[in-house]
């Protein structure tokens, strides 16, 4: 595992210290001013507990979620089963339960992929204009133009399913609103003093977009990231509903959701379950995206 | 009656999460009729607090914790928001600093400037639109009958800064409250718009009311200067006195500080600090921090604003009013 | 030795045209041709409003901008476009708006250290140490603001920080952009009079760009007076405070506004008009559509600077040079 603090510190020597980020201040900022929000703390809640689920899913889950029962198959809710059976006779509540481990986790992974790109994306346009920009902003529009969907469909199709490629690409695909936002709030920053200062007095670039850029674009990326959770996830739930996500028997919420299409009339229960999980967590998301933005409006306009 | 404007006892505080700031204090000061007084001061002293508060346009989280506004022989602050909205534009009017976000960016010149005189004088729009190119022609706007149709991000700064003065002074209105209105423009447009704005307000018989932290823009200006530091009156004099003999020491160091002709240079005497937080400020007089003069009781008491001549009065304890003290 | 020569500088902007757009390529010439030199210890005020090129200059001899044409010399050596690294901590520069110069997530000494690494990364913490502490005593900031973030401290504060990341690589020259405009007139004069002093102690020269005629002349040796991308006048600032001869500075000198009431009735020249547009300049001399005293040929050929005291120049056909032509 490489070390983050030692590529930060190989690039910026002394210019910066990993201490003087105070990145640990800043996350307790996030965290008390969140809490002192209603929307923060009702979103925040309902996203560990369903994170909690996940990782606790071998102590919570009644049955193995592969565990089949074929005597038991298409069963309404009931005592033993309190979602109902799906077409195997697989508990729909514990496959849910460790259903969210999967789900939460692949929205983080492709989240976290498309972060990286689109910032590093959205710095170097931002930064160097001209031709650079130029370039960068074309694929943007490019990738803008194109349903998602459809794209991520005809890779899956030639890559295969499974869940690696679902994160990688949807990692490729999703990165545009993260490089937009990050490449306007560059153009900005970079138009202030300390910034053409640094360049002036002969520091280079790439500490210029660290140290100078990307400090400051940081509350956006937060909120950003927030935002993205939630559109990782139904895009791959979409995916998976059409077959083309995680394989069987993984429990991914989507994948449920799409096993139980060919029974909607007289076993619901097996979709609209996951179904509802699926949008309380996106809700929750988009709750917590926006009041991380409120908080971290004073940040993001320059000021504490 | 001459007095047109007196405001007894003002004092306006702002609420923010870390407390209260106490903005303005126990301020009174009256205007005449065609009077032109600069309020002077730095940021923080008040002054555009105070120009709000006489317009009541104060921000939601302020509070006028005490005080009267008697315009005309009225208290506006007694009066309803439907009353003192017909009060505004005709009779009292204000134009601020920045002219970008004074006008209406998807409103043209002709529908915005036409404005005072549907709303005030039920005119129709035709004859409205016609007396707005009128008063676009008196602040020397260039083509004043095309620039009707355009929309504010085609002119520049300075011509935004006319066209805000001719909108606000449409109705000649008796007071006319200008709070840094040139500040943001270039020496040269500051000077001829300020002679514009002499001539307009001496035209229509107006007061001025003229908030600014320029000494030297005062000088040209006004009658009288009223000096605010830290959101108390702290002198107020003729323009001629005031510059002439400043009897507080704020006043005092402030002038002496200026770059002048005759001390190009040389070393100039500066006032030592800051000016204090409102937050918690100091007690006893607010001044007394940064004062060479500081004496015992300008720690603990604050000193009343006192006539030590007519028309010169100050709030100092190095001071005894020679009469009698007023407020 | 000069410290610096500028010879004949150029900085034009170009206007960003659509790929498909057809005809020649159009600039803004915001700096269209300027010369001028800077002795050691010395200041050279610039003076000009906005859009005379006056901040473009500074940026280009600090290194901002490159320049489309002319040269800058240092020390007798060409630094127009390549500055090599012992060079660069030679030449520093101050900030106009105090909140912008700093990076607002580093705390302020993260920012005061940047010029030093930049140049001499290997230095050792210690060395690095002792620099710093010396330049923040000297400028006149307590010890514990400078680990205090850039919205913690008061805009003064904030500007004698930049002034001491401007000394720590003991520079020869320091280029100020308006140093004080952005700040409150009691503060003023304290950091006129720190740049006043570390000038003095450092043998130090500035490169002074203001709007405000008194700050310059306060400071300056030589004051260069701007106009639309060219310098219309150069000379002491008595010179041009008591004798201006280019209209331009006549009407600059003649009305700004200045703390002495009595001086209101003076012979004012106002002018009219905007400055002219940059894209498109006027022919001949750019300032005649403003000019009260144009003739015919200021209409068609540009004046030259021309000498007509000794230290005294001017580009003005009014004026023919006494002795010969000199740029």
């Amino acid at each position: 595992m490489i070390s983050v603090r030692k590529i930060f510190a190989t690039i910026m020597r002394k210019d910066i210290t990993f201490q003087s980020l105070e990145t640990v201040n800043l996350w307790k900022y996030i965290i008390t001013q969140l809490l002192r929000n209603k929307k923060g703390i009702t979103s925040l809640g309902i996203i560990s507990v369903l994170a909690l689920i996940g990782i606790f899913a071998e102590f919570i889950a009644p049955y193995p979620y592969d565990a089949q029962d074929l005597q038991n198959m298409l069963r309404p809710p009931s005592i033993g089963h309190i979602f109902g059976t799906d077409a195997l006779g697989r508990d729909v509540l514990s496959r849910i339960i460790y259903g969210a481990r999967i789900t939460i986790f692949i929205g983080f992974a492709i989240t976290f992929l498309t972060a990286i790109l689109g910032i590093m994306l959205g710095l170097i346009a931002g930064y160097f204009g001209g031709v650079i920009d130029m370039i960068i902003s074309k694929i943007i529009e490019i990738f803008w133009a194109f349903p998602i969907i459809v794209i991520a469909l005809g890779l899956t199709v030639v890559l295969g399913p499974g869940i690696r490629n679902v994160i990688l690409v949807l990692g490729i695909l999703l990165w545009v609103p993260f490089a937009k936002v990050i490449r306007t709030k560059t153009l900005v920053i970079r138009e202030n003093s300390f910034v053409k200062y640094a360049k002036a007095i002969g520091l280079p670039s790439i500490k210029i977009i660290i140290k100078h850029i990307f400090l400051n674009v940081v509350p956006d990326i937060i909120v950003l990231f927030a935002l993205t959770i939630p559109d990782a996830i139904i895009s791959s739930a979409a995916l998976s509903f059409l077959g083309l996500g995680v394989q069987p028997p993984t429990p991914e919420w989507g994948a449920i959701l799409s096993d139980g299409r060919l029974y909607l009339m007289i076993a619901p229960w097996i979709s609209v379950f996951p179904g509802i999980f699926l949008l309380i967590l996106a809700l929750s998301f988009n709750i917590l995206g926006d009041v991380l933005r409120d908080v971290l409006d004073p940040f993001m306009r320059g000021r504490k | 009656m001459n007095e047109l404007l007196k405001v007894r006892n003002l004092s306006v505080n702002y609420i923010i999460d870390r407390g209260v700031i106490r903005a303005v204090e126990n301020v009174s000061f009256a205007i005449n009729k065609g009077e032109k007084i600069c309020l002077v001061g730095e940021s923080g002293s008040g002054k555009s607090t105070v120009a709000l508060a006489l317009m009541k346009l104060l921000p939601k989280n302020a509070i006028i914790k005490s005080g009267e506004i008697i315009f005309k022989g009225t208290d506006l602050l007694t009066l309803n928001e439907d009353k003192m909205r017909q009060i505004r534009g005709k009779e009292i009017a204000i134009v601020f600093q920045n002219p970008l976000t004074s006008l209406n960016p998807l409103l043209t010149i002709g529908v915005q400037n036409s404005e005072p005189f549907e709303e005030h004088l039920k005119m129709e729009k035709k004859d409205a639109i016609q007396k707005a190119i009128n008063m676009l022609k008196k602040v020397k706007l260039t083509d004043a009958d095309k620039a009707v149709y355009r929309y504010p991000h085609t002119f520049s700064g300075g011509m935004r800064q006319r066209i805000l003065i001719a909108m606000m002074l449409s109705l000649q209105p008796e007071l006319l409250i200008a709070d840094e209105p040139f500040s943001a423009l270039d020496v040269s447009l500051q000077v001829e718009l300020m002679h514009l704005l002499n001539e307009l307000v001496k035209d229509f018989n107006s007061s001025l009311l003229f908030i600014t932290h320029d000494l030297g823009v005062a000088a040209e200006l006004c009658d009288r200067i009223i000096v605010m530091y830290a959101g108390k009156i702290v002198e107020e004099a003729t323009v001629f006195d005031l510059f002439e003999k400043p009897k507080h020491p704020y006043a005092q160091g402030l002038l002496q500080s200026l770059p002048t002709i005759e001390k190009l240079n040389k070393r100039l005497v500066t006032l030592p600090g800051s000016p204090p937080s409102l937050l918690d400020p100091p007690k006893g007089c607010r001044f007394h921090p940064r004062c060479p003069y500081a004496m015992d009781i300008c720690k603990k008491e604050e000193p009343q604003l006192i006539e030590i001549e007519p028309t010169h009065k100050v709030a100092c304890w190095l001071y005894k009013s020679d009469t009698h003290e007023t407020n | 030795m000069k410290l610096i020569n500028i010879i004949d500088l150029k900085k034009y902007f170009t206007v960003s045209k659509s790929l498909l757009s057809i005809g020649k390529q159009r600039y803004i010439k915001a700096v269209d041709g300027i010369s001028f030199n800077i002795e050691k210890g010395e200041t050279l005020g610039l003076i000009g409003e906005s859009g005379s090129g006056k901040t473009t200059t500074g940026y280009c001899l600090f290194g901002i901008e490159k320049p489309t044409g002319g040269k800058i010399i240092f020390h007798g050596l060409d630094i127009t476009y390549y500055r090599p690294k012992k060079i660069r901590g030679k030449i520093q520069m101050v900030f106009q708006d105090p909140s912008s110069s700093f990076n607002p997530r580093l705390r302020l000494i993260e920012s005061i250290k940047e010029p030093l690494i930049a140049l001499k990364g290997s230095t050792s913490n210690s060395a690095i140490h002792d620099v710093l502490f010396k330049v923040i005593k000297s400028v006149g900031l307590d010890e514990d603001l400078i680990y205090k973030y850039p919205h913690e401290i008061s805009g003064g504060q904030l500007q004698r920080a930049a002034i001491a990341r401007a000394l720590v690589t003991d520079p020869e020259i320091i280029i100020l952009d308006e140093p004080t405009s952005a700040l409150d007139a009691s503060i003023r004069s304290q950091i006129l009079n720190l740049l006043l002093d570390i000038q003095k102690e450092k043998s130090l020269a500035y490169l002074l760009i203001s709007h405000d005629i008194l700050t310059a002349a306060y400071l300056s040796n030589v004051i260069a007076v701007m106009y639309a991308g060219k310098i219309v006048e150069t000379g002491s600032a008595k010179d041009l405070l008591f004798k201006p001869k280019h209209p331009y500075t006549i009407a600059l000198m003649t009305s700004i506004p200045l703390p002495d009431p009595r001086l209101r009735g003076r012979k004012k020249i106002i002018l009219s008009g905007e400055p002219p547009s940059l894209l498109d300049p006027p022919k001949g001399c750019r300032f005649h559509p403003r000019c009260p005293y144009a003739m015919d040929i200021c209409k068609k050929e540009e004046p030259q600077l021309i000498e007509i005291e000794p230290t005294h120049k001017v580009a003005c056909w009014l004026y023919k040079s006494d002795t010969h032509e000199t740029n």
